[in-house]
């Protein structure tokens, strides 16, 4: 278990209600969660039970109804830290071109602002090409978001999520508009990438195998009001390939993990 | 039916009012008009091109005039559009006040600016500054209003300023709405001024039109008709090509981009 120096992320007894119209809806339950620097966590639970609502608290574009959030140990203090954030929907700006929009990141936050001006038909657009060739979408980079297919959005969507190597990446659903092969491939790039950089990531999902593929470390959540009903790390070794998700040790992973969303009485987590 | 947009913007809308002309010089000749009442268009366009050297002066203080005017309601009009968009508050606080204020004929406020500014081109300015003002403000505190959220958090989880956030998402999303008003805002601009110089003013082709009139000349008062309304449409035509230019993202049904 982590330290807790190298705490980045922890929610202490968060719960989220929703007050618009009609009866509150309660989206999170009194929810505890600790991630440490350099951690890969996947957060999987049935649709609708608050695991976008737990991105958007971290990205502090949500205020908690109760209860702490900590970033890197102090509370609020997310302008310490740099973050990348890829929505379930892929919201490129339509007026900016694919490479402009991949570049925005770069446009507004503090080390690379200032040379925005000068770097941006530079440096900047080729780690942009770069990251485009990654996701498969090296030819799109002139186009405009709405010719694009839902597919290839949600791979610019990553870009824009990566492109200013963010210290934390909250990942929502970033393959789920993908068929099987691209999503295998791109799941190679993100581990690479997270192999590579480290960054703490917090990734979204639906895809049992696809937790089991990238993840150090699984989080369940229960139906609404959502809460921690797992937490495990997962016992695959790196780096892991597209045919050892298959492996015996990797179903009977995914076969548990099925268990406590489809039946979270029977199972408990650990 | 397909054709291009040259025939469907261009060739068209001149073949139907060269139609029209036809017609009315028939008719003119047809039950022999006087002059007087409605001189032919053809009597128009000779006279229009015969005297134009002393109506371009006119018409130039005309233009000149609006455009000071349009300019000085666009600046103001952005300012406040942006202020009633972007806040909660203001926008509660100031929009009946905007309403009531733009209630007023602005015709009326005519002999007030006169009496501030003196005749001449300060009241045309000034009525071609509030009569366009409100359109530019209303589509502007829109444009900024009705931006998704969803665009607005991308720049939010970058924890960017909200002048950043203004700059990247407010502005860009808004510059449709603003080329809608600005359309709009030019010619009415232009009919500010014109009543004004014809109110109270010995220059601009308002005046000129007055002039014409009440000398019974009514082909040269047609002639200056026709004179603004020609560059009505070449200012709406110049708006539209700067409009394609800078909004082409949110056109893109009709013109296919690269
Ligand atoms: N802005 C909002 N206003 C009101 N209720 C909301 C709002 N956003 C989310 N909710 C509610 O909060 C609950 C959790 O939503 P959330 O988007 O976090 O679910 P999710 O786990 O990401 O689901 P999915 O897997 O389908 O994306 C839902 O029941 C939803 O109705
Ligand atoms: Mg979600």
């Amino acid at each position: 278990m982590p330290t807790r120096q190298d705490i980045l992320v922890e929610l202490e007894r968060l719960s989220l209600t929703f007050e618009a119209g009609g009866a509150p809806v309660t989206a999170l339950d009194n929810v505890s969660l600790k991630v440490a620097d350099g951690e890969f966590v996947a957060l999987i639970g049935p649709s609708g039970c608050g695991k976008s609502s737990i991105l958007r608290l971290v990205a502090g574009l949500q205020k908690p109804s109760s209860g702490f959030l900590f970033l890197g140990g102090r509370e609020q203090a997310a302008n310490a830290l740099s973050v990348g954030l890829a929505f379930q929907n892929p919201t490129m700006l339509p007026w900016l071109t694919i490479e402009r929009n991949i570049m925005l990141p770069l446009k507004v936050v503090p080390p690379f602002r200032q040379q925005y001006r000068r770097e941006r038909t530079r440096s900047f657009r080729d780690k942009v090409h770069e990251m485009l060739r990654l996701v498969g979408l090296e030819q799109f980079a002139s186009h405009f978001p709405w010719q694009l297919s839902g597919g290839m959005l949600q791979r610019a969507n990553l870009c824009r999520a990566l492109i200013h190597e963010p210290q934390l990446l909250l990942l929502d659903e970033p393959f789920g508009a993908l068929d099987q092969f691209t999503r295998e491939e791109l799941w190679g790039v993100m581990q690479n990438i997270w192999q590579a950089r480290r960054p703490t990531v917090l990734l979204v999902t639906h895809d049992l195998r696809e937790a089991a593929f990238l993840a150090e470390r699984t989080i369940v959540m229960s139906p609404r009001p959502g809460r921690i009903i797992s937490d495990m790390q997962v016992p695959l070794a790196r780096p892991r390939t597209s045919e050892q998700s298959y492996s015996v040790e990797a179903v009977e992973f995914c076969q548990h993990l099925r268990r406590l969303i489809s039946d979270p009485a029977t199972e408990t987590g650990r | 039916m397909t054709s291009s947009p040259f025939v469907r913007r261009v060739l068209a809308p001149l073949l139907i009012t060269l139609a029209g002309f036809i017609l009315w010089e028939i008719a003119c000749r047809a039950f022999g008009i006087s002059s007087f009442v409605l001189p032919k268009p053809s009597a128009i366009i000779v006279t229009m091109v015969e005297r134009f050297p002393a109506l371009w002066p006119n018409l130039w203080q005309t233009i000149l005039t609006t455009l000071i005017g349009f300019a000085l309601s666009l600046v103001i009009g952005i300012f406040f559009g942006a202020l009633i968009g972007m806040s909660r508050f203001a926008y509660d606080s100031l929009y009946p006040i905007l309403v009531a204020i733009s209630s007023i004929p602005k015709v009326a406020l005519i002999p007030i600016f006169v009496v501030w500014l003196g005749a001449g081109t300060g009241p045309a300015i000034l009525t071609a500054c509030v009569i366009s003002f409100f359109p530019i403000v209303v589509n502007v505190a829109t444009g900024l209003a009705t931006t998704e959220p969803e665009l607005e958090d991308v720049l939010h989880a970058l924890k960017a300023s909200r002048f950043d956030i203004f700059w990247n998402v407010g502005l860009p999303r808004t510059m449709p709405y603003l080329f809608a008003a600005m359309k709009v805002a030019i010619s009415i601009a232009f009919i500010g001024s014109i009543t004004s110089e014809a109110i109270a003013s010995n220059r601009g082709i308002g005046n000129a039109m007055l002039v014409a009139t009440t000398n019974f000349d009514m082909p040269l008062a047609f002639a200056a008709l026709l004179l603004i309304s020609i560059t009505g449409v070449v200012f709406y035509f110049l708006f539209v090509m700067l409009e394609n230019r800078m909004t082409g993202w949110a056109q893109r049904n009709k013109n296919a981009r690269p």
